[in-house]
């Protein structure tokens, strides 16, 4: 995956966990704005980061652990 | 009075609840801050922003519907951690009454709430997910923060987006300033592709002007261009980037040009400077004959009468009253004599001339020679029958071996050896001698013999050809200059080198002088009529071989037209053959019928 593709990714991502937090129980809705706003870091970073190619792999995986979790969502399997 | 009032109120706290999904959270506020809260009966930590605690107290009454405060994300992010921790420690204490609580009241989702106090810790739900999610981005976060600490000390705590927006504009501000040089890295492994691909389509379409720093109309272009990149998904430090790498190769190319151009104007400077000089030359020489003080004004009227053409003679008196020379002592003089006067030839280009009519000498043999090919050509043949390669093979058997080193040979029979080598090789190749100097070497031969040998049989080439029997083709490489002188060598193989010469030249007289044409011709129909010749049309097998036989036909029929050119008779031609055929076939025919 490319790095403009990855932080499309995350951004997408970010935008997606935002909506999430309408539907998600009361418990958990801290956790997803957390997610979100670390997902956005991250897309930033990446953008201003122009030389450390190590952290592409690292938000790769982080991109998987968000699908898995808006998976959930998607589900309603809370 | 008024403000007394307030300061008594903000004294006071007040009782908020605010009901979340049908569950009460009980706020004591007092002034602008939450001072105590309860949930589940249990106490809380809670301290939210002011702006959200004036929006809870701006509510008409002190039951407040939750709901309502959905839009605030403080309220909501910080509401949904204290119930968290809640759920946490329930758990952790195994507190039944809670844990019971949470599982009837509408924060567990209806699906779940049968089997709440089982999914509660089950890992793949989406608790363990988010739980495991956050610690993962946790992770990965500190470990960036140890390569860009700056970036995360303004950011370390929790904060919204928008306020983490303005550190991220200025930090993108700054890491715009210190990006590398252009030069010192290959960019275009840091940029996407596309976005690569897009630059340069965006310099062809505006030209190299739009790179340039300097206008404001370049700067505008190069904004839009960044402007459009962001706008498709790339960030502005990629776009940048990518035509920070076009200028660097339009640079590049520039720079070559540049120096195309220096080049350039470099030799127009020389032409203009050279018209100059052609300019002065006159004034110079008129100064340097009025003067006659130094050597060099001698070398430049010197210079001046040898472009003109005149004699050097003319030199003289200038030299004599030259006050260089007058001043200087006889030796010095008389190299003053040599430069100006004598030496004035260029050498190289003497000895380059000379080499030239070296070459052509070289490669005209001596007119009797000549004479004698001019007879030769066509009408005797290609092999002496005298070398018959029987003859020659014995001939060199013996002499190499009487050229053994325990023979001690003398140098006759050396010189004997190599004129019966160059006629058994047809001649004298340095890469055949090269070929046998390396096979020689592996037979255990001294490199010392072995280029004796060499230089002897180059030595031996060099003699033959300066006699006239051999002709220097290339470096290294002797040729023989025709059969005849071939011949002439290997007839006189047993006598000096000195008198080969004289033997060839007399050789070629007597031939020249005695054959006649009508002799020359029965001499080559003998040897064409000769058992050699036709042993020669077989091959190793007996067989006759077609091209050879070709060949002897060819020749048949040109000593057939020669003979009837000398005998001065109407030449046959093929029509004449076919009719002496058919002739002879009615002939045969007849008489057989009697």
């Amino acid at each position: 995956m490319e790095r403009a593709q990855v932080i499309n990714t995350l951004h997408t991502q970010a935008q997606r966990l935002h909506d999430a937090v309408e539907v998600v129980p009361w418990t958990e809705k801290h956790k997803v704005f957390d997610l979100r706003d670390q997902t956005n870091i991250l897309a930033h970073t990446l953008q201003l980061e122009m030389t450390k190619e190590e952290k592409l792999d690292e938000a790769i995986e982080f991109i998987s652990h968000l699908d898995e979790i808006l998976g959930f969502i998607d589900r309603k399997e809370f | 009075m008024e403000k007394n009032l307030l300061d008594k109120q903000s004294l006071i706290a007040r009782k908020y609840t605010i009901m979340m999904n049908n569950e009460p959270l009980d706020l004591w506020i007092k002034g602008d801050r939450v001072t105590k809260a309860t949930f589940m009966d249990r106490k809380a930590d809670l301290s939210l922003s002011v702006d959200t605690v004036r929006h809870i107290k701006s509510m008409p009454t002190r039951l407040v519907n939750g709901e309502n405060l959905k839009n605030k994300e403080d309220f909501v992010r910080k509401t949904s951690a204290l119930m968290s921790a809640q759920l946490e420690l329930a758990i952790a204490r195994q507190d039944m009454k809670v844990l019971s609580r949470f599982a009837q009241s509408k924060l567990v989702p209806d699906a779940q709430k049968e089997d709440f106090l089982e999914a509660i810790n089950r890992p793949n739900g989406l608790r363990g997910a988010l739980t495991k999610g956050l610690n993962h981005a946790q992770q990965m976060f500190r470990n960036m923060a140890q390569r860009i600490d700056r970036f995360f000390d303004r950011t370390k705590d929790t904060i919204a987006n928008e306020k983490l927006d303005q550190y991220l504009k200025e930090f993108q501000h700054h890491e715009f300033n210190k990006a590398p040089k252009f030069s010192d890295l290959n960019l275009e492994q840091f940029v996407d592709p596309k976005l690569q691909e897009r630059a340069f389509d965006f310099v062809k379409q505006n030209g190299t002007a739009c790179l340039s720093e300097d206008t404001l109309e370049a700067k505008t272009k190069q904004e839009e261009f960044l402007r459009a990149a962001s706008r498709d998904g790339h960030s502005a430090a990629d776009a940048k980037l990518a035509l920070g790498h076009v200028r660097d190769k339009e640079l590049a190319k520039s720079v070559e040009e540049g120096r195309a151009l220096d080049q350039k104007s470099l030799t127009s400077h020389e032409a203009e400077i050279n018209r100059l000089n052609a300019m002065l030359a006159p004034f110079l020489l008129e100064q340097a004959k009025r003067d006659n003080k130094t050597e060099a004004d001698l070398e430049r009227i010197m210079l001046d009468m040898q472009s003109n053409g005149q004699d050097l003679t003319n030199l003289v008196p200038f030299v004599l009253e030259n006050e260089a020379y007058k001043a200087a002592s006889p030796e010095e003089k008389w190299n003053i004599e040599n430069r100006v006067l004598y030496c004035v030839e260029p050498l190289p280009e003497r000895a380059l001339e000379v080499r030239e009519i070296q070459k052509v000498l070289e490669a005209k043999s001596p007119e009797l020679t000549q004479k004698e090919t001019q007879v030769e050509r066509g009408h005797m043949p290609t092999q002496d029958p005298a070398i018959m390669p029987a003859t020659l093979n014995s001939a060199f058997k013996e002499l190499r071996e009487a050229t053994k080193p325990e023979n001690k040979p003398t140098p006759e029979v050396f010189n004997q050896f190599h004129s019966v080598a160059a006629i058994k090789f047809d001649g004298i190749d340095i890469n055949a001698l090269k070929a046998w100097e390396r096979n020689a070497l592996k037979r255990g031969v001294t490199p010392e013999r072995t280029q004796d040998f060499i230089q002897r049989s180059l030595n031996h080439g060099h003699v033959l050809t300066n006699m006239g029997l051999m002709q220097k083709t290339a470096e290294g490489v002797y040729k023989f200059k025709d059969p005849a002188a071939k011949a002439c060598l290997w007839e006189n193989r047993n006598k000096p080198l000195e008198q080969l010469a004289t033997l060839n030249a007399q050789q070629a007289t007597r031939r020249t002088q005695t054959t006649t044409p009508q002799q020359e011709l029965m001499e080559r129909v003998k040897v064409l009529a000769s058992a050699q010749s036709f042993e020669n049309l077989l091959d190793k097998q007996g067989n006759i071989e077609p091209q050879k036989l070709k060949e002897y036909a060819h020749t048949l029929e040109r000593v057939s037209l020669q003979l009837r050119e000398v005998a001065n008779r109407p030449t046959i031609t093929r029509e004449d053959l076919q009719a002496a055929k058919a002739h002879w076939q009615a002939q045969s025919h007849e008489q057989a019928r009697a």
